[in-house]
């Protein structure tokens, strides 16, 4: 979660991530931060996230995106 | 039929009566009856292309579903993790090739329809070249309407259930309602079938709040196109349409009168189907969010037919950006120009073809690429150049969050945005030009003494309403800008509220018609 | 005291509130700055006639032609009845005229009602602002089946009173001091352009025409033939013969004077009129075309002319006098043709002048050495086929009497002269034919 959160950070740095709960529904993550966050967390994950996966209860907040990557994690 | 007119009002009245009267459960019947009656108005025959469009997408996302729904059995069948991932490549083979050629098809019909006889134009072009004389004929098929929006909403429906993100629709006909639903067929904006399609099979209940909300923004909405819109429209024509003697300060006034034409036509008609589908009950997407506040021109896109936006977002930016291709163009650039252009790198190559398609779905025509793709320049150079320019701030000491910081960005984008609009508003590249040379000479500045004369063409009355009517929209977007006119909504007095609506609703009829129909009191023609 | 506190009450309070400020600010603006027009006066004529409970023995119907040439106390005298009127409105469309008719019937139960009908009267497609003039007159239900019929998508807008009147805004001190002139004096009332009214709708003019021939518009192209008759207008003018007949009410058409310039000028004038006498012949009905009057050149010259469609008020007086010697007769009975003109070719041959003149003024942007500035005029006039037309250019400068010869009489159509080169002279222009004893044809232009 820890690792998440440093993604995020830098890509966002004016962003606390650790209290953010809307970034999708009160757009707060424009199309550019995600696509960099998504190809990060890919890379240092090890997992596939891809485009049908972009889902708003996904990416709302750090704590379900990293729902998301544990879910991958274990499939 | 147009939706400012008299025949409109009445449909629209008559048809919530009955949407109101029968059983709940059939609203959504009534919705389908009232589609298929206002595209009757506008020729039924052409119906045949939004059945087969929504019939090849209804069937193809029916089958995906049924392809997932056999695999589980299968999966739960299976033993080992290869059995798994091999049954599970299997189908999503299966689904993209359905997916895929339901797509060619159905937006191929859109493509054909559309451009055809822009490809055309360009192929006789390198013909004339290599073989002169020889030309192919233009095709005269005509635009069946709302194509343009009902063929993305089946794309996007069918894009939707392949990524599993809701269930398919099993019941055609409350298919077709969604995408034949007429509030929103002829301008948008572009809908989700989980939200629209959702609303529209939901019971509703009459509310009068609601219709009293519905009817104050449709009130607002043909103010903004009969007052300010259709009368500033006539000056914008009269100028574009003769450049050379209305050049100069005339151009670049009509520059910016475009632009408020094309917010108040394009926002007004917005708000007057957004208002009667909040009557209904059923809530359609917002378009425009006080687009000309926007401080950039990545801002304005976010704010200006946002719909248009998020689906190009959703079913363009995100497949390419994220795709394979992707991906790599991002590692490779990471590796060679370092984290940040990593990131970026993949998000450019995306624009391109989200401004491409944005272009061309605007028209049929190189002007609207070209316009695209002024968008496109503006806003990736803005991207690139965020550290200096930050450092340019810093180094000038401008702040941010100051007010006259602010305003300077929005009057940029302001003029940015309208002057774009040079290429789309022009037939082609070379009165474009044209006019964009014509509003940098013969400045007849001598204009700006009797200020009138910049409205060519409008009657003076009619120059006044113009104004007003843009004062009184400007300050309700402000006030909503800042956050404040939803607060007096709510707290304003019964009275002024009424007052207010007296005030539009008179200016409104007195904006109906033109001087030019009522000549003077005493008429002696011989007739 | 709940009552009162219940959402219900409040919306519907709030609905009363909006209604009312809608109704209330709809009528001020309405009233405020609606145009006076002589229906103000023609209204006040009536209802006095209708308060002492008289009888209306003929009412004209129309357009301006109308109330400019019939002088109602004149009929009366002659005709030895009580009252005539001239209810028309400027301008009016036919469909106009048949709801207006119904109105009279229904209003004032007249014995008579005469139309007035031109050459143009059915080629015209209903503008907006004629259709209101007569939505104003009439009432009940007889004004929404007007309102219904004969406006369309693109004119019904101007039924609403803020979006007919909106451009008076601009002149509002002005409507409201007219308001007010209306209200105090409403006996006569003189306009800019010299209009009285005078009586039971009858409007006394001044003429127009102050230097020399009555002038036309070469450009203008006016011209008859039956295939540009509308078909709505015919149909229109089919149900006024009807409605007159269902009521029992005698129905006569009339063509009011126009200039002699006029008939010359307009094509097919001639046709418009044989039209018209097929038709009333088809129906039964009277028709006198009081331009086809024998004499007519005599006794209605252009002095007594207000314009090319127009008699001015003395012209008025001598016109009624004629048209009830005529009505007298054709009440008695008698065979009233052989006072008319078969054709216009007959009419023609009773004309002695060059009938109009029109001159164009082409001149340099640059001067000549001595100051003078070099000119073209381009002249055309009006006159029989037989005829020939002389010009002879003058010039007057302005406080002196003497005039200068610029060009003598000779048939150049295309004459060069020169201008003095300072302002503050006229232009005479004379044009006479090969006839010693015709008139001259005669304009006036001030530089």
């Amino acid at each position: 979660m820890e690792q998440l959160i440093k993604i995020m950070s830098e890509i966002r740095p004016d962003l606390d991530f650790e209290k953010e709960t809307k970034l999708i529904d009160d757009d707060i993550l424009d199309s550019f931060d995600i696509i960099s966050i998504v190809s990060e967390v890919n890379e240092q994950f090890g997992i596939e996230i891809n485009v049908n996966d972009l889902l708003p209860e996904n990416f709302n907040s750090a704590a379900a995106l990293y729902d998301l990557i544990t879910k991958m994690l274990n499939e | 039929m147009n939706i400012i007119s008299l025949e409109f009002i009445i449909f629209a009245v008559v048809f919530a009566l009955v949407f109101f009267i029968v059983p709940k459960k059939w609203q959504w019947a009534v919705v389908l009856l009232g589609n298929i009656a206002f595209y009757a108005f506008a020729g039924i025959g052409y119906i045949i292309y939004m059945i087969i469009i929504s019939l090849i997408t209804f069937l193809a996302a029916i089958k995906i579903e049924d392809i997932v729904n056999a695999s589980k059995d299968e999966l739960s069948k299976a033993e080992s993790l290869e059995d798994k991932k091999a049954i599970k490549a299997v189908v999503n083979q299966k689904k993209r090739t359905i997916c895929t050629w339901a797509l060619i098809v159905a937006m191929g019909i859109w493509v054909v329809l559309k451009y055809t006889n822009f490809f055309l134009d360009n192929v006789n072009l390198l013909i004339e070249h290599l073989k002169p004389g020889a030309m192919i004929g233009n095709v005269s098929w005509a635009l069946p309407l709302g194509i343009s929006f009902y063929t993305f909403h089946a794309a996007g429906y069918l894009v939707d259930v392949y990524r599993s993100k809701y269930p398919a629709e099993r019941n055609y006909f409350k298919y077709l309602t969604f995408i034949s639903y007429f509030p929103h067929i002829i301008q948008g904006p572009f809908s989700r079938f989980d939200e629209l399609g959702v609303s529209i099979k939901e019971e509703h209940k009459f509310s009068y709040d609601r219709m009293c909300e519905g009817a104050a923004r449709m009130l607002i909405g043909f103010f903004k196109k009969i007052v300010i819109a259709d009368k500033i429209g006539v000056a914008v024509n009269a100028i574009f349409g003769n450049y050379e003697t209305y050049s100069g300060v005339y151009m670049l006034f009509a520059m910016f009168a475009y632009g408020i034409q094309l917010y108040a036509d394009f926002a007004g008609y917005m708000d007057i189907v957004c208002g009667f589908s909040k009557i209904l009950g059923i809530n359609l997407a917002e378009n425009f969010k006080r687009p000309y506040f926007a401080k950039t021109v990545d801002e304005f896109w976010r704010r200006w037919h946002i719909t248009l936006g998020t689906w190009f977002k959703d079913y363009v930016f995100y497949p390419v950006s994220m795709g394979k291709t992707g991906q790599k163009m991002g590692k490779w650039a990471r590796q060679k120009w370092g984290a940040k252009m990593g990131k970026l790198l993949p998000g450019y190559f995306a624009l391109i073809f989200v401004w491409t398609a944005t272009g061309l779905w605007h028209g049929a025509n190189w002007t609207y690429l070209v316009w695209g793709y002024l968008n496109l320049i503006v806003i990736t150079m803005t991207m690139q150049l965020t550290d200096f320019y930050e450092k340019l701030k810093a180094k000038l000491h401008i702040k941010s969050e100051a007010l006259y910081w602010k305003v300077f960005c929005i009057v940029r984008t302001f003029i940015l945005v309208c002057f774009f609009r040079f290429f789309s508003a022009a037939p082609d590249i070379t009165t474009a030009v044209k006019m964009l040379k014509y509003t940098g000479i013969n400045m007849q500045w001598n204009v700006l003494t009797s200020p009138t004369k910049l409205f060519v063409d409008v009657e003076y009355i009619d120059i006044f309403f113009i104004i007003i009517g843009t004062i009184i929209i400007t300050l309700i977007d402000i006030l909503d800008e800042v956050g404040v006119w939803e607060k007096i909504k709510l707290k304003c007095p019964m009275i002024i509220r009424n007052l207010g609506f007296t005030i539009i609703i008179m200016l409104l009829i007195m904006s109906l018609g033109s001087k030019s129909d009522l000549m003077g009191g005493f008429m002696y023609a011989s007739f | 005291m709940q009552v009162f506190k219940s959402k219900t009450f409040k919306r519907i309070v709030s609905l009363a509130v909006l209604l009312l400020m809608l109704i209330g600010t709809y009528t001020i603006i309405t009233e405020t700055l609606s145009d006076t027009t002589y229906r103000t006066y023609f209204e006040k004529d009536v209802k006095k006639i209708k308060d002492n409970n008289e009888d209306v023995d003929i009412v004209f119907v129309g357009a301006s032609r109308m109330y400019m040439s019939i002088v109602p106390s004149v009929l009366e005298e002659k005709l030895g009845v009580s009252n005539v009127l001239v209810g028309s409105t400027a301008t009016q469309p036919i469909c106009g005229s048949y709801y207006y008719i119904k109105e009279l019937i229904k209003d004032v139960h007249p014995k008579k009602v005469i139309l007035d009908v031109t050459w143009d009267r059915l080629l015209n497609e209903k503008q907006a602002q004629a259709l209101l003039l007569v939505y104003d007159r009439l009432s009940g239900v007889n004004k929404i089946r007007y309102a219904l019929n004969c406006f369309d998508k693109s004119n019904r807008c101007y039924l609403l009173g803020p979006c007919r009147y909106k451009d008076n805004i601009l002149v509002a001190d002005k409507i409201i001091a007219e308001k007010k002139l209306a209200k105090d004096s409403w006996e006569k009332k003189e306009n800019s352009k010299g209009e009285t009214y005078k009586e039971k709708g009858f409007v006394y003019a001044v003429s127009d025409v102050t230097t020399g021939s009555i002038s036309f518009d070469p450009e203008a192209d006016y011209w008859y033939s039956d295939d540009r008759i509308l078909e709505e207008n015919k149909e229109y003018l089919d149900k006024c013969v009807e409605l007159c007949k269902e009521n029992g009410v005698e129905f006569e058409l009339v063509t009011a004077p126009c200039s002699v310039t006029y008939m010359y000028f307009v094509g097919g004038y001639d046709d418009a009129d044989k039209w018209y006498r097929n038709y009333a012949k088809e129906k039964g009905i009277n028709y006198i075309n009081l331009n086809y009057l024998k004499g007519r050149e005599d006794f209605l010259p252009d002095e007594l002319m207000y314009d090319n469609c127009h008699t001015n008020g003395e012209g008025a007086y001598v016109t009624s006098e004629k048209y009830a010697d005529l009505l007298l007769k054709e009440e008695k009975g008698e065979d009233i043709s052989s006072y008319f003109y078969e054709n216009l070719d007959e009419f023609k041959k009773d004309v002695h002048r060059i009938v109009a003149l029109e001159a164009e003024l082409e001149y340099s942007e640059n001067a000549n050495d001595d100051g003078s500035v070099d000119a073209t005029m381009h002249l055309l006039s009006l006159k029989n086929p037989d005829a020939k037309a002389f010009y002879q250019i003058e010039l007057q400068a302005d406080g002196s009497d003497e005039t200068t010869v610029l060009s003598e009489f000779s048939e150049e159509e295309t004459v060069s002269i020169k201008l003095p080169g300072y302002t503050g002279y006229k232009l005479i222009v004379r044009a006479k034919s090969q006839y010693e004893g015709d008139k001259e044809a005669r304009m006036v232009y001030s530089y």
